[in-house]
């Protein structure tokens, strides 16, 4: 699943100075190689430079086996431009809106829509709505967990009630948001797309907080928390290893 | 081949048709191979892949459009379906990836696929693998048994990364050597973890048998130990088939006769 950065400019100087190719190379490479294309390096040039940062990453990564990978991921990543947006804006119309949907999974799942449709349109705007991501990442990153078969039956309840369209193929499983609203004041401003559910939920209250460390929102489970999971595990090895 | 055999969309109409032009048009959209037919799945991976994505996808927008799965769709009647679920229908069938229609082979496959499908294939607990076969009779603490299952998951967490590092490289033989000493040291682990080795091959043999867990761990840590254990409970007898005219086994064409070998022992 592609990770959703706003700010791709940001995320590759960090990754070049980490020399991290991340959890997923492709996208990794692609996101460097489209930030090497908006500083107006050719395309040999931008292998070249892709080449060398996977050589910075891991030295014992074969270039000539990644040779062609580079070459495909390249090609594919001058096609389109660097994203970079502030924020992704919504509004208080559609905040009302979606609250006043029947249970908070809906709500959840509605509100993740909602971002990705308004991202695809940040990024492509004619993009008019739709979402193309798979159900899988929607419902992950609504912190929603249910079966494919309730998750389709769900999105189904959000059709009969208007906020969501399909297209007429009956294989295509995209979905149009048709509640976008950005006619009426911001309510919330969303900079990181990770566990868009709980910050749903945090913006009408409840036990929710944002990491130290790496700013993630998550729920609270004790009174003195200050980090995620991942983040705690990292600290306390660190915290270790320096006793 | 000309593309308009097997491309819908190459067959257009020039500007100012004829009758003929459209006859023809007509005729060669009727006539068109624009999909291979649904047997083929089973010959082309890509067509299986296309197929189930097809399938898959489908099913999930029909629970999605009209709160029903595909199944149920197809099986109303026609009176009691909505234009819309018409609609879908008429659209789900003209679109489908591979050909459907009656042809000989299409009717052969779809009556061995339902031959396979009316057999269900019932796994018997009791045929489940005996691992009281593998083990020996000595016992293991609760402690040894939590701490070589704590080595456990570090010996297949180093295995996960050790095999991503090599789908990006050769191995070569300074690897081989790496990989040697790690599991000399995971061995040495184990060791300290359960001196008795009886009760250290037992909580092994348990941890990686008991649930359908990875063997790999077992194997590398007490490899001859287990192959040992096998042949004390046989005898130091092997059994193997041989490939014989009057064997009394047959098997994919051949017969075969188990002869049995007694391997030398300490």
């Amino acid at each position: 699943m592609t990770e959703i950065i706003l700010n791709e400019k940001m995320w590759v100087e960090n990754r070049l100075k980490e020399r991290s190719l991340g959890n997923n190379t492709g996208d990794t490479l692609r996101r460097v190689a489209k930030y090497y294309a908006a500083q107006g390096y050719t395309e040999n040039e931008i292998v070249a430079k892709v080449e060398s940062f996977v050589e910075k990453c891991d030295n014992t990564i074969s270039i000539v086996k990644m040779q062609k990978f580079i070459h495909d991921v390249v090609k594919s990543a001058m096609k389109s431009n660097l994203i970079d947006i502030d924020s992704i804006n919504i509004t208080n119309a559609e905040m009302e809106m979606i609250h006043s949907l029947d249970g908070s999974m809906q709500e959840r799942v509605m509100f993740t829509l909602l971002c990705l449709a308004k991202y695809g349109d940040a990024v492509r705007p004619t993009n008019d709505g739709w979402v193309n991501n798979e159900s899988k990442q929607i419902f992950k990153l609504a912190n929603v967990v249910m079966t494919t078969m309730r998750q389709s039956l769900l999105i189904h309840n959000l059709m009969t009630k208007g906020y969501v369209s399909f297209s007429k193929a009956p294989d295509n499983v995209n979905i149009k948001v048709n509640i976008i609203n950005n006619d009426s004041d911001v309510a919330l401003r969303i900079v990181d797309f990770r566990n868009l559910g709980m910050q749903y939920m945090r913006y009408f209250g409840g036990k929710y907080m944002e990491c130290k460390e790496c700013g993630i929102v998550i729920r609270r489970t004790t009174n003195n928390q200050k980090y995620c999971k991942a983040c705690a595990k990292l600290i306390n090895v660190q915290k270790s290893s320096a006793n | 081949m000309p593309r308009y055999w097997y491309d819908r969309m190459a067959n257009k109409l020039p500007d100012n048709p004829t009758e003929e032009d459209i006859a023809r048009r007509e005729l060669n959209l009727r006539i068109v191979a624009d999909r291979k037919p649904y047997f083929m799945r089973y010959i082309y991976p890509n067509i299986m892949s296309d197929y189930k994505k097809y399938i898959s996808n489908a099913r999930t927008k029909c629970i999605r459009t009209f709160g029903i799965t595909l199944d149920a769709l197809e099986s109303m009647d026609e009176s009691e379906q909505t234009e819309e679920q018409a609609d879908f229908l008429r659209r789900y069938y003209y679109r489908f990836p591979v050909g459907i229609h009656d042809c000989v082979m299409n009717k052969i496959c779809r009556r061995i696929e339902n031959e396979f499908d009316s057999r269900t294939f019932i796994y018997d607990a009791e045929d489940k693998f005996d691992i009281s076969i593998l083990k020996t009779d000595a016992e293991y603490t609760s402690f040894e048994f939590q701490s070589i299952m704590k080595i456990y998951k570090e010996f297949n967490d180093k295995l996960k990364e050790k095999s991503a590092s090599f789908t990006r490289k050769r191995k070569t033989d300074d690897d081989d050597m790496i990989e040697e000493i790690w599991m000399e040291n995971f061995r040495t682990e184990c060791a300290l973890v359960c001196p008795n080795e009886d009760a250290l091959y037992n909580a092994i043999i348990d941890i990686s048998y008991k649930k359908n867990w990875s063997k790999y761990f077992a194997w590398e840590m007490m490899g001859d130990y287990i192959i040992r254990t096998l042949l004390k409970r046989r005898n130091y007898t092997v059994s193997y088939p041989v490939e014989r005219e009057d064997g009394d086994i047959e098997y994919y064409g051949k017969r075969f006769a188990m002869l049995e070998l007694e391997v030398a022992h300490d």
